[in-house]
Parts: structure tokens; sequence; C-alpha cells
């Protein structure tokens, strides 16, 4: 007999798998039903429709949709993510660093957004309606209503055009390791963490206001404990469960939201690398980038989801079958 | 019997004998006027000492991504073409004015009718490798581009006149070529844009091999290229610089950060609403060449109303070029006569400038039999600087003559392509830097795919197909004249401007002077050196 878990945690993953199928499938027909065409595209504007048409044949455009997608699918299913139509190399090959740079910015901006908005947020719970808890409140407020592109673009103004102290345009050497040249990562990072921060310091603070005021809190206080004791043990993990779904939400929107920050700081990530596909017409570079980001987007909810059911035993018996 | 040709050698190249060709007629400011002064005299940049050995020169510009590519033939973007600058060279050259001169051939003659071409070339030169650069070298390149499978861009402009079984090399500095019929234009053919010469048996560019002032160190594709100094390059002490490093930064306002910020030394292609802020910048400098490069817009001479010649004259005479220039293109510009090609020495300069005259423009569509109600469709996009811009204020200053123009605008990528290119009466359309012959090769032929207005005029082919076999400079010259006039007169095209070219340096950069033929002084950087 499978336990429980173990079968609603196959169940998930199944329905993960499904979701990339389905997803592949309506990215690859959406893509059919763009005006223009790859082989135009990589050829310029003024090429000669011969041309045009044995760059078609070549790579198979001339062929019905389904045969299309199925011979995509299965490569996919090997590791091959086809060959891009204007340069005829091996897309994996030519996305796989950009891929690295996008992995930095959403890392960089996750490793410190979860400690950060735990911090703000519980000394906010904590200084509730005083001065602390507005000093970090109010500037949370206004970047909510701040889209990316202009918390970058200030950023920029302030931090490289005024101060001088950072780069404006993050230009990527491949020669040279990302630690030596981490300064072009700072200020993208920095967007990125102001666009997501604000809402999970105000989830924290909601949490912990509701836990602060709680019964078993005031106990635990009338028992002579320390307050940095009560906050760790007693406080703290009870915060982190309702928290973990807004932080995967931030998280899964990480992973394909870098596209506007990439094109402020024109960051060589997957964000660019999609846009130029899209503008190419690189339909087999686009699928790739799209089944990245979605297999990313579905993998990190699949894991906040596993990490809710095991850190919520009554949630877990709920959903188990009996 | 030999009859021979010299092109004039590059006056900018210093250490070489200056042999004052036939083409010595185009000198002395042949009406370009104010353009070629711009051109030749301001190489900017303090140089009156000798310019300093050294430096990395980081050049920021708009790469192709993932199209890009480092084979020569394959003219995929900004970046790509200016590393090919650096890293080869052809046979023949434009000058910073547009003028031809030899690069790598040392002089061509033909036979009788110039049916039969003999190319002699520069002895001594070497590839980056060390190996000699041989005639083999020059009729394999030729031979590469000739062989359709290549699909090399400079196919369209050879194949009309040889096959690449009728190159051959005759010994290690001799090449013959047999054309398929007499042509006299073939050392200006061979100056074409990517037109290179590469090595014997070259196949693989990933690590290309050329004659140029740089050779090739690393790639990332689409992201940035680093070449070094060619310590073997034919003028001796050039470059100056160590290297050079291409770096892609597509987005115009980032170009701008990135050099204000000192990331990159010189920007290409600077947008015209960003100049004031480079000009207003005492540590920058604009480098502005004028060009031949246009956004136009073209009506269909066989399509109604544009099939009666006088409407098409109402059209070229309603239209405010200095308001064209000064708002669509930011008054980075010059106004255009109709005609292509304004940086060849043969453009009918003499033509007089056709004026804002909106009166006999209404006169003229009123006696085609138009009365204040024509409407029709200009179709459009922002596909180039100032297209979009322009056809709405053409369509605004149609109003004055009592003329509708409906606009359709279209997303630009897929605006050439569109099913209403070349259906609608009239519609937008852009060209870069050309030679007469290039752009009536592809824009004025009859049944070429890129002659947009679907032009045919007997007698103006007439003029052409004599120029191509004359080899009197000045009977040459008098034939382009009168088929220039003939478009001036009664053709499809409406030219109401030339776009300069507009790039920013660091001040601390100095000899790179401006050329029309394309951006940051046509990508050459032999002469360019950092100072300070």
């Amino acid at each position: 007999m499978i336990s429980p878990l173990l079968k609603l945690i196959f169940g998930r993953i199944g329905l993960a798998a499904a979701t990339l199928v389905a997803v592949s499938a309506v990215v690859f027909a959406a893509t059919l039903f763009l005006p223009g065409d790859p082989a135009r595209a990589a050829l310029g504007p003024r090429a000669d429709p011969a041309a045009v048409e044995a760059l078609r044949q070549e790579f198979g455009m001339d062929r019905s949709a389904i045969t299309q997608y199925v011979s995509w699918a299965g490569g996919v299913l090997t590791g091959d993510f086809g060959k891009s139509v204007p340069s005829g190399r091996s897309v994996w090959e030519m996305i796989a660093p950009k891929v690295a740079n996008t992995a930095v910015l959403t890392l960089g901006a996750l490793a410190l957004l979860i400690p950060l908005s735990f911090l703000l947020g519980i000394v906010a719970a904590v200084w509730r309606d005083r001065w602390p808890d507005h000093a970090i409140s109010i500037p949370c407020i206004v970047l909510v209503a701040l889209p990316e592109f202009v918390i970058g673009t200030l950023l920029i103004v302030v931090f490289a055009v005024w101060l001088g102290w950072l780069p404006p345009v993050s230009l990527i050497d491949n020669r040279l390791s990302l630690a030596a040249q981490s300064t072009v990562f700072l200020l993208p990072i920095v967007t990125l963490l102001c666009t997501t921060l604000a809402q999970v310091v105000r989830m924290v603070r909601a949490v912990a206001i509701d836990i602060l005021s709680a019964e078993y809190v005031y106990m635990v206080r009338l028992r002579g404990i320390s307050p940095a004791r009560v906050m760790l043990r007693h406080v703290l993990p009870n915060v982190v469960g309702p928290t973990i779904q807004t932080i995967a939400l931030n998280a899964a929107w990480l992973a394909g939201g870098v596209v506007v920050t990439e094109a402020v700081f024109q960051l060589p990530g997957i964000g660019s690398a999609l846009a130029s596909a899209v503008i190419s017409r690189d339909m087999p570079t686009v699928l790739a980038i799209t089944l990245i980001i979605t297999t990313a987007y579905v993998l990190i909810n699949l894991i906040a989801e596993m990490l809710i059911l095991v850190m919520n035993p009554r949630l877990r018996v709920a959903t188990a079958p009996n | 019997m030999l009859r021979k040709i010299s092109a004039q050698k590059n006056p900018a190249n210093p250490g070489r004998e200056l042999s004052i060709g036939r083409r010595s007629f185009v000198q002395g400011g042949l009406a370009l006027g104010a353009g070629l002064l711009l051109a030749q005299g301001a190489a900017f940049g303090a140089q009156a000492a000798a310019p300093s050995r050294g430096g990395v020169l980081r050049i920021g510009l708009g790469a192709a991504g993932s199209k890009s590519s480092l084979n020569p033939f394959i003219s995929t973007g900004e970046m790509d073409f200016a590393v090919a600058q650096s890293l080869f060279d052809r046979l023949t050259d434009f000058d910073a004015t547009g003028k031809l001169y030899n690069s790598l051939a040392e002089d061509f003659s033909h036979n009788e009718d110039g049916s039969i071409w003999t190319i002699r070339i520069r002895d001594g030169v070497l590839w980056h490798d060390g190996s000699p650069f041989t005639a083999q070298d020059v009729a394999y390149s030729l031979a590469y581009i000739l062989t359709p499978e290549n699909k090399a861009d400079a196919y369209a402009t050879l194949s009309p006149f040889m096959q690449k079984d009728d190159v051959r090399a005759l010994d290690a500095t001799t090449v013959e070529i047999k054309l398929n019929a007499p042509y006299a234009l073939l050392p200006q053919i061979m100056a074409s844009k990517v037109m290179f010469l590469v090595k014997d048996g070259t196949r693989d560019f990933s690590a290309p091999i050329g004659t140029g002032p740089f050779k090739f160190t690393h790639w990332t594709q689409g992201e940035r290229v680093s070449l070094a100094r060619n310590e073997s390059f034919r003028t001796p002490g050039q470059p100056y610089l160590d290297g050079l490093e291409f770096i892609a930064i597509n987005d115009a306002m980032s170009r701008v950060n990135a050099l204000m910020a000192g990331q990159v030394d010189v920007i290409a292609q600077l947008d015209g609403s960003l100049a004031p802020i480079v000009e207003a910048n005492p540590a920058l400098h604009l480098i502005r060449s004028e060009s031949g490069a246009t956004t136009d817009q073209f009506m269909m001479v066989n399509k109604a109303p544009f099939q009666d010649v006088r409407v098409r004259q109402a059209f070229r005479l309603m239209v405010d070029r200095p308001q064209l220039v000064s708002n669509a293109l930011a008054g980075y510009g010059r106004i255009g006569n109709d005609l292509h090609s304004i940086t060849d020495p043969d453009y009918a300069a003499e033509l007089p400038q056709r004026a804002h005259d909106p009166d006999q423009g209404r006169a003229l569509l009123k006696a085609a039999g138009y009365d204040s109600d024509l409407r029709l469709e200009l179709y459009t996009a922002d596909a180039a600087p100032g297209m979009l811009a322009s056809s709405t204020l053409i369509a605004n200053q149609a109003k004055q003559i009592g003329v509708t123009i409906d606009l359709t605008v279209v997303p630009p990528d897929s605006y050439y392509s569109g099913p209403q290119f070349k259906n609608a009466p009239m519609a937008s359309s852009d060209w870069g830097q050309h030679t007469l012959e290039s752009v009536f090769g592809q824009a004025y032929a009859r049944g070429a795919y890129w002659n947009e207005p679907d032009w045919t005029s007997d007698a103006f082919d007439g003029w052409v197909a004599k120029s191509r076999t004359t080899f009197d400079e000045t009977l040459r010259k008098q034939y382009l004249f009168e088929a220039q006039k003939i478009l001036w007169n009664e053709g499809g095209y409406l030219i109401w401007g030339f776009r300069d070219l507009l790039d920013a340096a660091s001040a601390k950069v100095a000899g790179l002077a401006p050329s029309n033929q394309r951006n940051l002084g046509y990508y050459r950087f032999e002469g360019v050196s950092l100072e300070g």
C-alpha cells in the first residue's frame, strides 16, 4: 500500500506534468498564429522569396502543425530543444548562459527577499502603529504601486547617473566569473527585490500581528520567557506556514517576471532572449524559454504545496482520503 | 589590347602614393558642398601630437541577438557588420566621401569591350595567421559568394554578371574574371557592402581570419566580440589601439547611459532625440555623418491615381521637405530631390531642387481630373527612423491640396512582408547607403522584387544600360544624368530627405572621422586612438 501522503505527492507531480504538456501545446499553437514568418524574419525584410521558401523547408515549417509539434515534443523529451531558426545553432547551447544569468538574478533576489521580509514584517508587527511600523509600511505601500521599470529607472538615475556607484547597463562578459562582475547584478536584483518585498512584508506583518495577539503567546509571556525566545520558538514557526504561499507566488513571478527588469538593464537573460526570439520569430527558442519558465513556475508551486502539507498535519490529514 | 583603369587610392591612408585615375573629375567638392567638407574635414578630437598607442576601444552598438554570426558574407546586424569591417578587406572600397579607391586591388584592366577583366592584387599583404594574401584567395571568395547554397548577401549583386567558374587565379597576384556581358563598373561593385575577401578554403567562420587591422580573439553570440591589434597590418604603425571590444546594447537610451557612465567609449546609431543630451555634455562628442540613407514613400506607377504622372508630380510638390526633415528626422538630415544616392559622385545634383508648391500641385491634380475629391491609402509602419512620423506629416500636408490620405499602420516587423505592401497605392520604404548602380539594380530595375513602385521605362533602362558599358567617365556621368532626369520628372519615389548617421564618443577618442557610408567612420578603427 502506498501511503496517502505519497499518493498525494505523485498526484501533484502528475498534474504538474499535465500542465507542462498543456502549456507547451498552447504556446506552440500561439506561435503558429503570430503574424510574420520566421524564415522571412531570419533573412531580413529584403530577402529573396526563393531563399525564404528554402529556409522554410530546411526547418520543416512547410509540414502540418501537428507533425511539427509532435517532432518538437519528441525532441524535448530526449533533451533536444531543436535548432534556432536564424542561426542554425542548438537552442540549448544558446540559451544556457542566459538561463544562468537569470538564475543568478532570481535566486539573488529570493535570497534577500526571504530574510528581509521576515525581519521587516516582524519588526513592523511588534511595534505596530508606532514609528518603526510606519517607517516600514509606508515605503512598502509606495513600492507596491510602482511597476518595475519605474523602480529600475529610478535606481539607474540615483545610483548610476547621480552617484556613479554602479553601472547603468548590465553588460556581462562571459570570460569573467559572475563573482568578478557582481556589480552588474546589484541594481537588477534590488529592482526585483523592491517589486516583491512589499507584498511579502505585508503578509508577514499581518500574520505576525495575528499570532502575537493569540492566547498561547500571552500564556508563554506570562511564564516569563524572554521576548527573543518567544519570538524564535513560538511566533516565527507559525508565521512561516501561512507565508509560504505568498513567497511561492512571488518566486514564481520572479521566474518569468524578470523580462521587464532585464530589458531595463539590458541584461542578457532569458527575458531578453525571449523578446529577441519573438521578434525574429525564432519559434524553437520561444518554445524552449516558455517551457523553462513554465517548469520553474510549476516546480515552485509544487514545492510550496508540499512544504505546506508537511508543515501542517491537519491539512495533510484532511486532504488525504480516509 | 588592354585598357587600364586605376581607381584612386585611399587619401586617408598615409604612406601610399596617390595615383589619380580617371575618376579625378569627381574631386573638388562636386556639389556635395557642405557634406563633403563635413565628412572630410572634421576628424574630431585634437590630434596635434602623434596618436597614443595602446588601450582597448569599447564600442556599444545594437546586435542581432540569436541571429548574430561571424560569417562576413551574411550581414545580420550592426555589430556583425562592424566586426567584419575590422577583420576583413575588399578589393576596392569607398572613402569617407563615397569615392572609390583600391583597397586590396592594385589595378583593374579589361579587354576591348569590358567582358574580361584582369585584377592585379596588392603584394605583401598578410592574413592574420601570417600566410600571404594571394589571387587564389580572391578567386575563392568570389566563388564562395557566387555559390547559391552559401546564401551570401552579395550573391544577388554578383550573379547577374558572372558565374563562379568564370573566376580564376592566373598567378599569385593576378585574377581573371570572364563576365556574362561587357560591364564597366566591376571595380565599383567590388566595393559593395559584404564583398569581403576570405582565405582560400574557409568554410568555418567560428574563428575568422582576415587581412583587416584587427584580428579575432573572442565571441559571445549576440553579446560581445573582442579583437586584438593585427601587428602585421599593411599600414605601418597602425592600428594604434591594442584592441576593440564590441558590446551589444540594443536599447538606444541604454547605449547613451553606458557611454555617460564610462562603460563604453563610443556608441553607434544614436537616436536623433537623444543627440541634444550628447551635445550638451562636454565629456562627449556627437559624430554626425551626412549619408545617402533615406526614409521615403513610393507611389505605385501603374495603380490609380498614380498611373497619371501629373498626380505623382502633384504629390512631390505638395510635400514640405524642410518640415519633414526637421520633424520626422529631428533636424538631423537634409532635404531630398526625389532621387536616391546623393552620395554617389554621379548623383544629378544639377537638377533643380523641387520646392514646396501646393498651388501647382492642386493645378496638376485638377488637370488630371481630381478636383479636391481624391482619397487614398498610405500603408506604413514605424519600421525605420522617421517613417511613421513622415507618413503622418504627409497625410497632413496633403489636406492642403484637398487630398485625403488614410494611414494603414502595421507592426514594424511584419511591414515589408505584409500583404498590403505594394498593393496599397502608396507606401513607405527605407533604403540604406547605396551607389546609383546598386540602387538602380534593386529599386529601379524592371521586374526586380524590390522595385517597389513597379517602375518601368524604356528610356530610363536605355540610359542605365549605356552607362554600364561605357568606360568614359564623363560620358557615363551624362548617361546617368539623363536617367536621373527621367526619374526626377516621372519616377514613383517621393524622396523628401536623407537621414544623417549619428554616433557619440567620449572626448578621449581621437581620429574617428565621419563617413557617409555608415556609422562610426564606416567602422574602421585603424586610425583611432585613445588620448588622455
